[in-house]
């Protein structure tokens, strides 16, 4: 398959952006392949109703 | 690939591996893995909390699949991208922000948020099923 771009002219004004955040791009310019993923995680367990302050289980070199 | 003109760019935040590029790149590749816990007490170890234990920061995230390999030839007409101003108030977490052109650019991140309460926060009018609707048994 055969594709052809022709780009014209592009001139912008302004662009106001409250946030870039989690695997978000923001480009001026041209790119050939942009690649993104983010997860997003809070399973039940992830609610602790509790007084004590149980430690969560640190970083270990086991697992 | 094009030049790019910017005349202004302002940017108030720039956290947890993000990135503000001003000119060409060839690769870009960024990586944030965020462990987050929120106690009604801000009282915290220090050395808690482990990656390897969640699956979040395990599994494999999606990739594209490019089964299709368009031969693709540009025209530039005008190879300049004119921007007058740009205001931009935050980035964060595998953020990136380019003024120029790049090859491959690939983010990802991965968020694993806790909460830690010390006391159910239920009232009548909020209650503990609209919190976290798997606290129904409760």
């Amino acid at each position: 398959m055969n594709f052809t771009v022709v780009n014209k002219n592009i001139h912008v004004g302004q662009i106001r952006v409250i946030a870039v955040a989690t695997a978000s791009v923001f480009l001026v310019g041209d790119a050939e392949c942009i690649g993104t993923s983010s997860i997003f995680d809070t399973p039940p367990e992830s609610l602790i109703i509790g007084r004590s302050f149980i430690p969560l289980a640190p970083e270990s070199d086991g697992l | 690939m094009r030049t790019s003109v910017v005349d202004t760019f302002e940017d108030n935040t720039l956290l947890f591996s993000s990135v503000i590029e001003i000119g060409d790149t060839a690769i870009v590749d960024l990586k944030a893995d965020i462990f987050a816990i929120q106690r009604e007490i801000p009282f915290f170890y220090g050395h808690e909390g482990s990656f390897n234990y969640y699956t979040a920061f395990r599994v494999p995230l999606l990739k594209a699949n490019i089964y299709e390999n368009p031969s693709t030839s540009y025209i530039n007409d005008n190879p300049i991208i004119k921007v007058d101003h740009i205001k931009i108030l935050g980035i964060s977490t595998s953020g990136y922000v380019q003024i120029g052109s790049t090859k491959d650019i690939y983010a990802q991140a991965r968020v694993f948020d806790v909460r830690h309460f010390l006391h159910y926060p239920v009232s009548e009018d909020y209650p503990l099923t609209e919190i976290h609707p798997s606290s129904r048994g409760y």
